[in-house]
């Protein structure tokens, strides 16, 4: 079994970033494997002490998929997730952590190739900050 | 939370597609011996209606609480699966379903990756399954009446057919009189019958129809309540009442606005606006008098001057220059900085109009400028496709008898007391619509509330028959038969957290939320997004299912503490 | 609703299709929805989200939600690959007789599990998915490409299907069906360039259509130039192709394509920053809400040329360049460009005029359908048959929305009235 620290916790927004999910998976497009889905109904859910707690937990990087702007089914669930995600950076910053650890993109549910793309930068990163430490 | 809820886990090989990829078995044999799942059955395709029979009687027989099934996206099978555990007599809600195709069996190649994949999935919806907690739909009585704000031909047509489906209208107007802005066009370029006839017939259905009570110099001032039971207190001449209603529709209209300041010069007897010279054209005394003669009359029209994008501006410069070609042979020019022909007929007008000698004038960027001398005015006119390299673009002088000039198509004067009662937001120039596709074509922001007609944007006839078709079949469909179904106690609010603060009441998206001694959320109105929790500074507020402690649970699992 | 259940026939799933499908099962009417090709979703489900930072609302992911309701709504049947070969009066309502040309997979039976795919022998594969999202969401076979429909001995995917779902000797089916009401919403056909050979289309590889843009980015994820797959620096639309053109017999205007090219515009210079954009115009027309003040916002990211292109050359390069006429400076002028893509415009289906007939409706010059009073009504002969979407006119998403569910009330009130 995998140690929780190589881990990225992905909300996604059932709305959209969800579907997109499906999608990559349908066209067989590669994904990182220590990817793991929440999914919520609308990021307005995702709370700054569940991104806090992810990170506490271990989880090495954690993305938010919302909704494009003005997209959003709930209207503004996405922009109240951005405006934390954004508050948050800068608490991670505080604390010692990098803040490209946490991300937020806005996905459409027909864009799989996108979710595959943001996946796998985040991965990517994440792999340049552990050889940085080293 | 429900520790000791039996629960049941549920694999589809999905025919093979997920068993070739995945090993099942060792699925089945880890979920075992992690314990706490009392049973653990596999199936070959559980979206095929056999195999739901099987699954619903074998839930029956061991007792099972909560399931997990593992196979397809929930975006694919969610609500058949729902519909399962209802005839086995388990609630809905306590279904979760561990996506192991799309976003397991079909990302990873090799086997032993989508295998822990797909097990660290399941163990995680297992913990979820474990926490979830029951709410159900509950019906609530709906009133089989409307209330429809405004009676221009968007509150008529959506009367009259709310009428015909069976439901009682009730229809504010304003005004003294009902048929709005469309009594005044002379002419309109989507329909042949003359406006005038054509509203006023629609008035007269309404005032025959038994269905439809009418309220004129009659208007709202608040608004309670939700989808099915509003109650709108009313105010008529002084008297207030209040009206039991289901749904509401608003068909307020716009309001036109002379930007002065972007033309420089003033309205009179020869600078007209759009909507002044439909009304001249209406009234055949009031045309003869000023085109009929042996002199033809100059005409100009002006559109694109003042951030206008809506084609209703191009379409009555072309019905009205063509028009006063045709019947007193003017001469008609049209400047416009853009021909706005994405509309019925209106290509084919362009055309027509060109044919007939209406002389077009395309500045591009380089609008007319008017000089006025006593009582004559000549227009300075550019055209672009005139242009002539270094000596750069000829102007021409137009003589006007007239000068037709666009006006602004504005929200009403009272669209912010209005927007104050209904408490919904607005969208872009203060029109009554957010601009969020969701909400296309007649949805507010708020359950039970419709926008109809150009209060929501600039529209044409034709468009708003549209939009009052639309508006009353989602209100019968929303409120037939007699009742509305609503999460029963989805949510929670802790009175005692709650500081009053109304972070909630500001940030809910969906009007839902109110307050007396704390903040109560209607159910009718919610939509379960969750932003009001996450925003709340006390911790006061959880939505069912999406609470902190159960989200905090699926992220322990995930990260295996 | 009526008590005793009422039927309605809509042809087409196309969004306007799916709209009045949607609204008339909400109100209680049995619907059954008739699409000719394997899935549904009309040329919406190809498009692609065009959000650059922000949603640029051109809806097409209302397609998406739409099809999601409709494969649950369990009010609504759905007969894909099918068509109408006749209608006749019969009482209030019609008689319909269907045909369904074999699929070759049942849909009622395949997982969508794609094992098939996996062993299909030929390439491109014969066995499929008409698309990654697809409702239904099974397989299907194209005949074209089945090594079983050119005399071989393949049955490699009737052997591997672990459901038993794909039948190789599926035959054509006809069935008859009764309904009080038919919706027509059987959309359009985009224009094909070829017949503008100043355009260069068929002839330059880098000339695209504006469905073919739509399309990379939504099954590819990209844009790239179809004759080296690299990514254009330089991409121009055309505006205006087969539309607004009184020689091309299509005179009017298509009405979605300006905002298609603004809003592509938009997310070309999203996706690849370095990218130039320029778009060719005649009038550009506004749709939308707050149409001028996205027009602002696009202007500071793509040079709008207010001139129709002359002729299109092929660099060595196979660069495309593109001669006009700067009206302004009065001179004709060249530009260099990577990518050309066509904003073509909306004509009338493929075999319009046969179904017209099958229906009893009529066609207008332009080739449209029309509805036969000018009230408002989107009626199109005495019975009870409506029409929606771009069949009845070119139109947009939005606008076919509102039509569809404006055909659905229609139904519903001459239903409920009949009563
Ligand atoms: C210059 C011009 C030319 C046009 N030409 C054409 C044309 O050729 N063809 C065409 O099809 N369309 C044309 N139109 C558009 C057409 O006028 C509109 O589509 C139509 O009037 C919209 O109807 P409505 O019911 O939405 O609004 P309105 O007709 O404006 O009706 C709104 C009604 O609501 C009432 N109201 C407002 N506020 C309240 C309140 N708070 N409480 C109660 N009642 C209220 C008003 O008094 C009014 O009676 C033109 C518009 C303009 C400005
Ligand atoms: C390249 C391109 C890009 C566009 N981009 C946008 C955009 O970004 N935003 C926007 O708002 N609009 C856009 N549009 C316009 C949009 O495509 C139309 O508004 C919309 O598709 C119309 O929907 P419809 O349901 O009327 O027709 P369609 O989408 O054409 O659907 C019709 C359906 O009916 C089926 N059908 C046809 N004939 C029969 C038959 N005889 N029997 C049974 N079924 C039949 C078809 O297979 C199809 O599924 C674009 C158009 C084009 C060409
Ligand atoms: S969950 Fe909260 S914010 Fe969302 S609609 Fe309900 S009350 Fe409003
Ligand atoms: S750009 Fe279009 S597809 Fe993308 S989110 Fe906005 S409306 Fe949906
Ligand atoms: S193998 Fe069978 S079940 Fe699987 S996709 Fe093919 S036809 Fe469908
Ligand atoms: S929308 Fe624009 S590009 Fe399309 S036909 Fe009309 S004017 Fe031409």
């Amino acid at each position: 079994m995998e140690k929780a620290s190589s881990k990225i916790v992905v909300f996604c927004c059932y709305q959209s970033a969800y579907e997109a999910a499906d999608m990559a998976g349908t066209m067989g497009l590669s994904l990182p494997d220590n990817l793991n889905v929440v999914r919520v109904p609308c990021t307005g859910k995702v709370d700054t002490i569940h991104i806090l707690r992810a990170f506490e937990l271990g989880a090495e990087g954690v993305i938010v998929l919302a909704c494009h702007d003005e997209n959003c089914k709930f209207l503004t669930g996405n922009i109240r997730a951005r405006k934390r995600v954004e508050y948050l950076k800068g608490i991670l910053e505080e604390i010692g952590l990098e803040k490209e650890r946490l991300e937020i993109y806005n996905l459409a549910p027909n864009m799989g190739h996108r979710f595959a793309e943001v996946a796998s930068s985040m991965a990517e990163n994440l792999k340049k900050l552990r050889s940085a430490e080293v | 939370m429900s520790e000791s809820a039996k629960i049941g886990v549920f694999f589809c090989n999905c025919g093979k597609t997920i068993s070739e990829r995945i090993d099942i078995k060792k699925l089945k044999e880890e979920v075992q011996s992690a314990g706490g799942v009392q049973c653990i059955e596999e199936f070959e395709s559980l979206c095929r209606k056999p195999e739901q029979e099987k699954l619903s009687s074998l839930m029956k027989k061991e007792g099972v609480e909560r399931v997990v099934i593992a196979g397809c996206s929930p975006k694919l099978y969610e609500e058949l699966f729902a519909r399962t555990l209802k005839e086995a007599g388990i609630n809905p809600e306590f279904l979760v379903i561990s996506n192991i195709r799309e976003q397991c069996s079909w990302v990873f190649p090799e086997k032993d990756t989508a295998t822990r994949k797909a097990l660290e999935d399941i163990r995680q919806k297992v913990s979820r399954a474990k926490s979830l907690e029951a709410f159900d739909e509950v019906d609530v009585p709906a009133e089989q009446k409307v209330l429809a704000i405004g009676g221009g031909i968007a509150g008529l047509e959506t009367a009259l057919e709310l009428s015909k489906l069976g439901f009682k209208v009730t229809l504010i107007e304003k005004s003294s009189a009902l048929g709005g802005r469309t009594l005044k066009l002379n002419k309109s370029y989507v329909i042949e019958e003359n406006p005038k006839d054509y509203v006023q017939a629609k008035v007269d259905l309404v005032n025959k129809d038994d269905n439809i009570e009418i309220l004129t110099e009659t208007e709202l001032v608040k608004l309670n309540g939700s989808p099915g039971n509003f109650t709108a207190k009313i105010k008529q001449s002084g008297e207030k009442k209040d009206l039991n209603v289901g749904a509401i529709v608003v068909a307020t209209g716009l309001s036109t606005r002379f930007p002065r300041e972007s033309y420089g010069i003033d309205l009179s007897e020869k600078v007209v606006t759009q909507l002044q010279l439909e009304e001249i054209l209406a009234s055949p005394e009031k045309s003869d008098a000023r085109f009929k003669g042996d002199n033809k009359a100059h005409v100009l029209f002006v559109t694109g001057m003042i951030g206008e994008d809506s084609k209703l501006s191009t379409a009555s410069a072309l019905k009205n220059a063509l028009l006063l070609k045709g019947k007193y042979d003017c001469l008609t020019y049209v400047a416009c900085q853009e021909m706005k022909v994405a509309g019925d007929r209106l290509e084919e007008m362009y055309r027509k109009a060109r044919e007939e000698g209406v002389i077009f004038f395309k500045y591009n960027g380089n609008p007319p400028s008017f000089v006025t001398n006593g009582s004559e005015i000549k227009a300075v006119v550019s055209d672009y496709f005139l242009s002539a390299g270094e000596k750069g673009i000829p102007q021409v002088k137009i003589p006007c008898d007239l000068l037709v000039l666009e006006e602004n198509l504005v929200p009403t004067e009272d669209f912010a007391a209005l927007r104050g009662t209904l408490d919904i937001k607005l969208g872009p120039r203060g029109f009554f619509q957010q601009d969020n596709v969701h909400q296309v074509p007649v949805k507010s922001n708020k359950s039970g509330i419709f926008l109809v007609g150009s209060c929501r944007q600039p529209m044409d006839i034709v468009e708003v028959l549209a939009d009052a078709g639309s508006a009353a079949t989602q209100i019968v469909s929303l409120l037939s038969p007699g009742k509305i179904k609503v999460n029963d106690n989805r949510w929670t609010i802790e009175k005692g957290k709650c500081t009053l603060c109304l972070t909630c009441v500001r940030f809910c998206p969906h009007g839902a939320i109110g307050w007396t001694r704390a903040a109560e959320a209607s159910e009718g109105l919610c939509q379960a997004c969750g932003v009001c929790a996450s925003e709340c500074p006390a911790i006061a507020i959880q939505v069912k299912n999406y609470t902190n402690d159960q989200i905090l649970t699926e992220l322990e699992e995930i990260l295996n503490k | 609703m009526a008590k005793d259940s009422k039927k309605a026939l809509i042809i087409g799933g196309g969004i306007a299709g799916m709209s009045a499908a949607r609204e008339l099962a909400n109100n209680g009417v049995e619907v059954t929805l008739v699409e000719r090709e394997p899935n549904i979703g009309g040329y919406g489900a190809r498009f692609c989200c065009k959000a650059s930072e922000e949603c640029n609302k051109c809806s097409v992911c209302l397609i998406n939600y739409n099809m999601d309701e409709i494969a649950a709504h369990p009010g609504i049947t759905l007969l894909a690959n099918s068509e109408v070969k006749g209608l006749t009066k019969s009482g209030d309502g019609f008689e319909v007789k269907l045909s369904q040309r074999p699929r070759f997979v049942d849909s009622g039976k395949c997982t969508a599990c794609g094992l098939c795919t996996e062993k299909c022998p030929t390439e491109p594969k014969a066995i499929k998915l008409p698309q990654p999202q697809s409702v239904p969401n099974s397989y299907y076979i194209d005949v074209a490409k089945c090594l079983n429909f050119q005399g071989k001995d393949c049955r490699v995917c009737q052997e591997v299907c672990p459901v038993k779902a794909v039948d190789l000797k599926e035959e054509a089916r006809e069935s008859t069906l009764t309904v009080d009401s038919v919706i027509v919403a059987t959309g359009f056909k985009p224009f094909d360039p070829s017949e503008k050979r100043q355009y260069g289309y068929g002839r330059m590889a880098n000339v695209i259509t504006a469905l073919e843009l739509e399309e990379q980015f939504r099954f590819q994820g990209k844009l790239t130039r179809p004759s080296d797959g690299k990514e254009p620096k330089s991409v121009a639309f055309i505006q205006c192709v087969g539309s607004r053109d009184i020689r091309q017999e299509n005179s009017y205007c298509s009405r979605y394509c300006c905002a298609f090219a603004m809003r592509s515009a938009r997310l070309i210079r999203d996706r690849l920053p370095e990218t130039d954009v320029s778009i060719f115009y005649m009038d550009l027309q506004s749709a939308g809400k707050g149409f001028n003040e996205f027009y602002e916002k696009v202007r500071k990211e793509v040079d709008f040329i207010h001139a129709m292109p002359g002729n299109l050359d092929e660099t060595p390069t196979q660069g495309i360049i593109i001669g006009y006429e700067d009206i302004a400076g009065g001179k004709i002028c060249q530009k260099g460009f990577d990518l050309v893509v066509l904003s073509v415009g909306i004509t009338p289906n493929d075999n319009a005029e046969n179904l017209a007939e099958t229906l009893g409706i009529k066609a207008g010059e332009d080739g449209f359908y029309q509805v036969i009073s000018s009230n408002g009504s989107l009626k199109a002969a005495d019975g009870a048959i409506f029409l929606a979407g771009a069949c009845q006119g070119p139109k947009d998403i939005n606008s076919s929305i509102a039509q569809g569910m404006r055909a659905a009330e229609e139904v519903v009130s001459l239903l409920t009235s009949k009563n």
